[in-house]
């Protein structure tokens, strides 16, 4: 990053690579549209270069990249809520899961890329982006913190509820009888 | 009935303190509810950590590229437009960006030729666990990160795996070692172990999960002896599992004489196998 702020552009293709395929499977995956991803990867790597020099290193670079990203994301979604046309929740260029009954419990972990991200585009959206930031792009949950401006405790029971929702959305059965399953809900967020 | 969600996850997570630990598992053992929510949690977790990231678009940075040499050259210092008279020596911003995305297919290929278990070849702990020491033998740094790979191991593969590792570490090290000395132990798996089943696609590097993915296996084999020196998650049998390597040594300052490879089910953290290879 100095060396781009002192006029070295070549410093920056290097960041890009560094960090380009992140950028792009946040996007994707939040989106589940390669078209929308590549758009967004697009305008948040624009934004890092124009915002780079705001940057002050309070926070880490990857946090910092994830939250320009994430806003380019906000923005994408909402746009996409505002289009009258149903927003494709799945990557175009993949089959979509096929209706039928549930995967057996057994063979939920080994479902494949396919439905699992076909399936993490059912999970509601604040649950998803919480899990895709944990489990898919490894973020400690102080850093998505960083990244959602939540608190830490909000963005630990998203996590959590997503991870439900995942694993409901991919078959898993609740296997306990006496109560009803629980289902994610917004409103049992803790902060 | 309270019930303690906000621990559940650390819980899945494995980063509870023990105290915190035992008094979550107690409430499991009357609570059927956060039982049922800790065990659809584990299987969310598993298969989120299992989608990989993909490779972009070529050309997909071009315009942020382009950008970025504009603000550069704005903030280049006076000096640089001297060698503006020049004929430029930088590329275009396309066959720069080709040049990248060359970078980017080399890295794929890599991925896909090199994917097995035992292999060594790519940017992991498992590089370093083939480290050089010739002075003193085979050395074996500690994990840094969990592997994750989109692959399914036998009991086979566990065992020529602690050889390939055993036998890089030793090649590294410009010893002779080559001959197989492993040795199965398949006792905690029930049946008899199918072949391999499924090519290895290593995903990416998790280090945020190692310390939990040590907690699994130390819980599983009840604190397994040695240094561990590489971690995998991946699937055993069909199920998801956490592979460790371990480095078993006589005494804290003598080297070592076993790799030992312990593999425990995610979630879980029940033991499923474990193989030696002699050093």
């Amino acid at each position: 990053m100095r060396r781009f702020l002192a006029g070295d552009a070549g410093a920056f293709t290097e960041l890009v690579t560094r960090h380009e395929r992140r950028v792009y499977s946040l996007c994707l995956r939040v989106l589940g549209d390669r078209d929308d991803a590549a758009d967004a990867a697009q305008d948040a790597l624009l934004m890092v270069v124009r915002k780079l020099e705001q940057f002050r290193g309070d926070a880490a670079f990857t946090t910092w990249l994830h939250r320009v990203t994430m806003n380019v994301c906000y923005d994408h979604l909402r746009k996409a809520r505002r289009q009258p046309v149903l927003h494709r929740v799945v990557d175009e260029d993949r089959p979509e899961a096929e209706a039928g009954p549930p995967i057996p419990d057994h063979a939920d972990a080994v479902a494949g890329e396919h439905d699992v991200a076909a399936a993490l585009a059912q999970v509601p959206e604040d649950f998803r982006i919480a899990v895709i930031l944990a489990d898919v792009n490894d973020l400690a949950y102080d850093e998505i913190a960083k990244v959602l401006d939540v608190p830490v405790g909000t963005v630990k029971s998203r996590v959590f509820r997503g991870r439900l929702a995942l694993a409901r959305a991919l078959g898993v059965g609740d296997e306990m009888s006496g109560e009803p399953p629980t289902r994610p809900r917004a409103s049992e967020e803790h902060a | 009935m309270n019930h303690p969600e906000t621990s559940l996850i650390d819980y899945v997570d494995g980063t509870l303190a023990p105290d915190a630990r035992a008094a979550v598992e107690a409430h499991l053992q009357v609570c059927p509810r956060c039982r049922a929510d800790v065990r659809l949690a584990s299987q969310g977790h598993a298969a989120a950590a299992g989608l990989p990231q993909v490779e972009p678009p070529v050309g997909l940075a071009s315009e942020a590229t382009a950008e970025a040499e504009r603000l550069a050259a704005a903030r280049a210092p006076a000096v640089a437009s001297i060698d503006s008279t020049r004929p430029s020596r930088a590329r275009p911003a396309a066959s720069r960006w080709l040049s990248v995305a060359g970078v980017a297919a080399a890295i794929v290929m890599i991925a896909i030729v090199a994917p097995k278990l035992g292999q060594v070849g790519r940017g992991t702990s498992a590089e370093s666990a083939a480290g050089v020491g010739a002075d003193a033998g085979p050395t074996f740094p500690p994990a840094t990160a969990v592997e994750i790979q989109d692959a399914d191991y036998g009991v086979d593969d566990l065992a020529a795996t602690a050889d390939a590792v055993r036998a890089a570490a030793f090649e590294a090290a410009g010893l002779p070692g080559a001959s197989t000395s492993t040795e199965a132990d398949a006792s905690v798996a029930a049946g008899s172990a199918p072949p391999a089943t499924g090519a290895a696609t290593t995903l990416r590097l998790a280090p945020q999960r190692l310390a939990p993915a040590t907690k699994c296996l130390s819980t599983a084999w009840d604190r397994p002896e040695g240094e561990l020196t590489r971690v995998i998650l991946a699937r055993y049998e069909g199920r998801p599992a956490y592979f460790g390597f371990y480095v078993v040594r006589p005494a804290p300052d003598l080297p070592p004489f076993a790799l030992q490879i312990y593999v425990t089910s995610v979630p879980g953290c029940e033991p499923l196998s474990t193989s030696t290879a002699r050093l």
